[in-house]
């Protein structure tokens, strides 16, 4: 029996090896058969097969912008879908181009799923995308001329061998940079006769009285003074407190100290931070579901029925924990404070909004029509009135011209557009590609667009957020880690991502077991620098000092 | 061992009625109560879903509905069902389902019931065969090229055919074969001259309605519930099953990493917040209709009557 | 094909087993040993029709399953999609090593053995029990209900379940600290403590799946013999003497099955629910292998790195399976192969 039993195995394995070897052979993509395989005729339309995600409301094969992009760049799509589900529209991406079997063109959204710069320099480097910049050159007037306007967009763009291998959006959101902002119940601060807390000190003093005080007048001891969550979008609560202690960026925990790449989750402010961060915690100021609950759950307390109990909450807008809007009770409740003083710095932490990588891809299966009509659509997109075209949608239906009393985003600035909101009921319009189109969006041209005059409302919602982060701007570190402007090295990048994977969980990790006391930071602090340490805490700096090097050419 | 295949006639008749003792009075009531607090536990969610799906959402997320609906309202039904995209999913995901589950479960008991019987020589080298497909798999590259290279790329068959066998179904299935199929009764068979296949047809099948239930029932929930296939080889929108469109509401975005903005952020939590509830429902309802059909199958000595000639 | 055959059908209260034994050995059975290629040809002529049935689905297994397997080389490659896997340039263990070396390997491997014995130990046995118990019940609305509703959660996806699990396990408005609040308590920040993880992880699991797991152990129990409890009931049997004596050894083939199979299955934890639970407080408990390798390998594209760690997985747990059925086969005679 076991004799047999082996003897098969052995078989199967030789016969399966055999059958694959056939198969292992195909996947190698032939540059060569690709050029031909558009096939039109002359002067017919481009086929273009396409790679997009595809929201549920939309359907691009019939919108109104694909039609009109066919007819004036003389397209033909043929579109190959994806969902807006990340996972896995990064998973389809990379099989289709990891087996050969990949489209023309990627048209992506970042924040469904991107090339990373990785996937740009690994598969750039493969020859399977195709550098761009003398297409761009060639035709894509406008397109060079953001480049040359926008230094960080170019950097971002411009892969470390000065190749364009794929172009990301640019997206100038101004809210969306200072995402770590705290909303205040300013209803609240009137009712018990307090001013909007300026230091560390006011706002533990304003958190306090929202527990003892009763703000919500229920008679019973159920406010929740500080909330937050555990996911993006600046819901977590330690950033926005550290930083009146030291830079912390909610991300990487990096800082440069005189050009040196160095972390501030081993400095004593961060201990001192730290510790002002428990003191509150032990006050039972801050909902211990903070550090534990996600997005949805942190809204259940922002709009809990009963009574109003929430206080404070960080977020990037006030939305992602209480329903806003013109029926919603408590919507209107919340306005972001400023930074606070602490004892060493007034921080705003920053990010730049775009997202390095690339949404715009073209392969080398595109043939030359197939580039040049692809870049001329995507130069399209970078002209105001093809961006208006393509994100927006049709003038009068979706978006209309300002008229007599609109007031721009920025009150200062003339307005260009004003967007209609659709009917509730309607059939989706189908007459824009939304967020695959969001390509040029400086932040000239968003403070252009009308909104509302009353902040609290749904159409003046933008405003709101406009307002809020008005009192953010500019107060990020001088010394800040700038991550978007850098490009990972291949060789490293794997290494590297464990590395930065096993530091940042285990900076984040002790951060909250010093805040809620299952460590102590008098006398497990010692061991908790000794333990970064060992996480090759050097190895890691010194990886991301040479990315930072490379990236400011030195 | 079970042997329902020489049963009396006399089981027929209603049981003798003997009087339970006290012991077993009791024993019942407990497993009465037990079953009673299960139900209670499980049920509470699912009555939450539900109410959920019939409320707005701001009763929702403010808390508002704890057990019955709150501003009753239909409009996440409304929304979910005047979506052209998840009206062809479901249209899609129905016809995967019956398809599919015909083929695999065809393909399974052709498969299973050979490895059931003794006297097949191979049939331990086989179940290792297929035992081991269980744990090493070739991953989704060799796999995505192997679907390639037979032509089945978005083509229905594409998830139709890749996933057609799960060898955790072929494994039970031949167990329940080997428990519910004696040997003797083959060989006696083929004593009679009856062939392998008219055994299986007239004998086994007949007799194995519980494990076909079992596997009609498994393959129909793992196509209804199956979408990574459904994303790996299909590119156009209109064969996609309803999973893969429910996904790209429900699902959280995990790499938007701070690009997504407000309005964008907004809209989409709005959607999701409106759907998500009504939307498990409308899954769901298919794979639990066909539920009552397969229990009939689960009860006690539901067998004799089949093998009655 | 009619079933009342004289041969089958035993006198009537006789158990059928000695029938069985009785009956003369059928003709071609070997008396003495053959070797393998005789057994193979004899087996051949007798069963061809079974072996040309079985056809489909053995190509089906070669062709979906063993060919991709092949190419399972990635892990010692550095895989480039120009170059195809077999032209890809070898970097044998390195990406093993990577993995092996990596510090937090051994916390990783230890959590995800923690939550993954812990749910076979708790979900094995739970669906058996639901089962009997269901299978003590009279047939009718309430027995239909309890089967219904328990195999109902099956259908919730894994985010909505997750979310949900987080509104009733939320400190402050979650049902289990207003009780515990009622009680005069301190609230407990359940999905922050590392030491309930598993918990939570495994008993939501067992709320999810039991039901649907009890499908498999209800049919076996359909196939049970009614004579058998006839002649328990005679003998004035009670009822738990008839689930110990005669339910538990019908279901017992199928249930050594199955547990051998999930042993089998010990190591490959889906990612989605242990993802979507955790946070860094409880961190230190909830990253296990699959999540790991999510948010570093597969993030990055990394398809040899992500390879490797699926190779480990696939060895141990393919160890961890012979073994098991060895030990089955030992005790229980029932077993794979």
């Amino acid at each position: 029996m076991r004799k047999n039993l082996s003897l098969s195995i052995a078989l199967l394995v030789i016969l399966s090896m055999l059958l694959s070897a056939c198969a292992g052979a195909a996947p190698a993509p032939a540059a060569s058969e690709a050029a031909g395989a558009a096939g039109q005729e002359a002067g017919g339309p481009v086929t273009i097969r396409a790679f997009a995600p595809q929201a549920p409301d939309i359907d691009l094969a019939t919108n109104s912008f694909t039609k009109e992009a066919e007819e004036k760049f003389n397209i033909n799509f043929v579109w190959e879908t994806t969902t807006y589900d990340g996972n896995s529209a990064r998973e389809k991406r990379q099989i289709s181009l990891a087996s050969g079997d990949y489209p023309d063109l990627f048209l992506l959204i970042p924040w469904v799923d991107q090339f990373s710069q990785l996937d740009l320099l690994k598969y750039g480097q493969q020859g399977v995308i195709l550098p761009l910049n003398d297409l761009i050159k060639e035709h894509g007037p406008n397109i060079q001329a953001a480049l040359d306007t926008y230094p960080i967009f170019k950097a971002m763009a411009t892969a470390p061998d000065g190749n364009i291998y794929g172009v990301p959006q640019l997206i100038e959101c101004y809210h969306c940079s200072y995402a770590n902002k705290m909303w205040v119940n300013t209803k609240w601060l009137k009712a018990l006769g307090l001013e909007t807390p300026k230091t560390t000190e006011e706002f533990a003093a304003m958190l306090e009285a929202f527990k003892a005080q009763d703000p919500n007048g229920n008679g019973k001891a159920d406010e929740v003074p500080l909330s937050g969550s555990i996911e993006d979008y600046g819901v977590r609560v330690i950033p926005f407190l550290m930083d009146g202690f030291i830079y912390d960026d909610d991300r990487d925990h990096l800082i440069l100290n005189d050009g040196k790449v160095d972390t501030v989750a081993n400095k004593p402010e961060w201990k001192e931070g730290l510790a002002y961060v428990k003191s509150l915690y032990d006050a039972g100021l801050i909902d211990p579901g903070a550090f534990t609950q996600n997005a949805e759950a942190f809204k259940k307390i922002g709009d809990n029925a009963d009574a109003q109990i929430l206080g404070a909450g960080a977020g990037m807008h006030p939305a992602i924990f209480v329903t806003t809007g013109d029926n919603a009770p408590y919507g209107a409740d919340y306005d972001a404070i400023p930074p606070l003083q602490g004892p060493h710095s007034t921080y705003a932490t920053y990010i730049y909004p775009s997202v390095p990588g690339a949404t715009f891809v073209l392969t080398n299966k595109a043939s030359e029509e197939v580039q040049i009509a692809a870049i001329k659509l995507l130069d399209y997109m970078f002209t105001q009135e093809g961006q208006i075209r393509s994100h927006f949608g049709e003038d009068g239906r979706d978006w209309r011209q300002p008229e007599e009393g609109d007031v721009a985003l920025n009150a200062d600035v003339e307005p260009i557009l004003a967007t209609i909101p659709q009917p509730q009921g309607e059939e989706p319009h189908n007459s824009n590609w939304s967020a695959m189109a969001q390509y040029f969006q400086p932040k000239a041209f968003r403070d252009s667009w009308v909104q509302g005059t009353d902040i609290y409302a749904s159409n003046g919602y933008e405003r709101r957020l406009q307002e809020a982060t008005d009192l953010y701007n500019g107060k990020e570190s001088a010394d800040l880690f700038p991550s978007w402007t850098m490009w990972p090295d291949p060789a490293t990048a794997d290494a590297l991502a464990m590395m930065r994977q096993n530091i940042t969980d285990y900076i984040n990790q002790n951060a909250l077991q010093f805040v809620t006391g299952s460590k102590d930071l008098d006398a497990d602090w010692d061991e908790y620098v000794a333990s970064l340490e060992q996480l090759d805490l050097q190895g890691y700096l010194a990886a991301m000092q040479a990315n930072y090097d490379q990236s400011t050419g030195k | 061992m079970a042997q329902q295949a020489v049963a009396q006639p006399t089981i027929n008749r209603r049981p003798t009625r003997i009087r339970e003792s006290l012991g077993d009075r009791i024993f019942l009531t407990a497993v009465y109560a037990l079953l009673t607090i299960v139900l209670l536990i499980v049920l509470y969610p699912l009555i939450f879903v539900v109410s959920s799906s019939f409320s707005s959402a701001l009763a929702v997320s403010s808390g508002r509905v704890w057990l019955w609906p709150v501003d009753f309202s239909l409009r996440g039904y409304q929304v979910a069902l005047s979506n052209p995209q998840i009206v062809t999913g479901y249209a899609n995901s129905l016809y995967y389902t019956f398809f599919g589950t015909i083929i695999s479960v065809a393909m399974t008991v052709l498969v299973a019931y050979p490895l059931s019987r003794r006297t097949l020589y191979g049939r331990n080298t086989l179940m290792l065969f297929i035992t081991f497909t269980m744990i090493f798999s070739g991953g989704l590259i060799p796999t995505y090229l192997v679907v390639k290279e037979l032509g089945m790329l978005n083509t229905r068959w594409a998830l139709l055919i890749p996933q057609a066998i799960a060898a955790w179904q072929v494994i039970i299935a031949r167990t329940f074969f080997q428990v519910t199929i004696p040997e003797e009764l083959a060989e006696a068979a083929e004593l009679d001259g009856c062939s392998d296949l008219r055994f299986l047809w007239s004998v086994v099948i007949p007799l194995s309605k519980p494990i076909i239930a079992v596997l009609v029932l498994m393959y129909a929930v793992g196509q209804w519930n199956a979408y990574f296939d459904a994303l790996l080889y299909l590119k156009s929108a209109d064969l996609q099953p309803l999973q893969l469109v429910l996904r790209s509401i429900l699902i959280l975005n995990t790499t938007a990493s701070g690009s997504m903005e407000a309005s964008a952020m907004i809209e989409r939590q709005q959607m999701a917040d409106l759907l998500k509830y009504s939307l498990i429902v409308i899954a769901s309802v298919p794979v639990l209709l066909i539920y009552p059909f397969a229990q009939r199958y689960f009860v006690r000595g539901m067998l004799i009557g089949s093998i009655k000639g | 094909m009619r079933m009342t055959q004289p041969e089958t059908a035993p006198a009537s209260g006789a158990s059928s087993t000695t029938i069985a034994a009785a009956r003369p050995r059928r003709p071609g059975v070997p008396t003495k040993r053959l070797s393998g290629w005789q057994t193979l040809r004899r087996s051949l002529r007798r069963h061809w029709q079974l072996y040309l049935i079985m056809l489909p689905g053995l190509l089906y297994f070669l062709i979906f399953r063993y060919v991709p397997m092949a190419n399972a080389v990635i892990a010692f490659k550095n895989y480039s999609v120009v170059s195809g896997i077999w032209g890809s340039p070898w970097v044998g263990f390195k990406n093993f090593e990577m993995f092996f070396n990596n510090p937090v390997f051994w916390r990783l491997l230890q959590n995800t053995l923690v939550l993954s014995i812990y749910a076979l130990v708790v979900g094995f046995p739970i669906p058996i029990l639901l089962a009997i118990g269901l299978n003590e019940v009279r047939d009718g609305l309430f027995k239909r209900s309890v089967q219904m509703v328990t195999y109902a959660p099956f259908f919730i996806s894994t985010v909505v379940m997750v979310s949900m699990l987080m509104l009733l396990l939320s400190p402050r408005l979650g049902v289990f600290n207003l009780g515990l609040q009622a009680l005069g308590r301190d609230q407990v920040n359940f999905l922050g403590r590392p030491d309930l993880f598993s918990s939570i992880y495994v008993w939501s699991g067992v709320w999810q799946n039991t039901g649907y797991a009890a499908i498999v152990y209800l049919a076996a129990l359909a196939g049970v013999d009614p004579m058998l409890y006839e002649a328990a009931k005679v003998d004035g049997a009670s009822r738990l003497q008839k689930i110990i004596n005669i339910d538990l050894p019908g279901i017992m083939p199928v249930a050594v099955i199955i547990l051998i199979l999930n042993v089998g299955s010990l190591l490959a934890i889906g990612f989605e629910k242990v993802y979507l639970l955790q946070n860094p407080l409880n961190l230190s408990s909830s990253e296990i292998i699959a999540t790991y390798v999510y948010k570093v390998g597969l993030l990055n594209a990394n398809y040899s790195f992500a390879t490797a760690v699926g190779l480990f997985n696939s060895v141990i747990s393919m160890i961890l399976l012979i073994a098991v059925n060895a030990y089955a086969k030992r005790v229980s005679d029932t077993s794979l192969w």
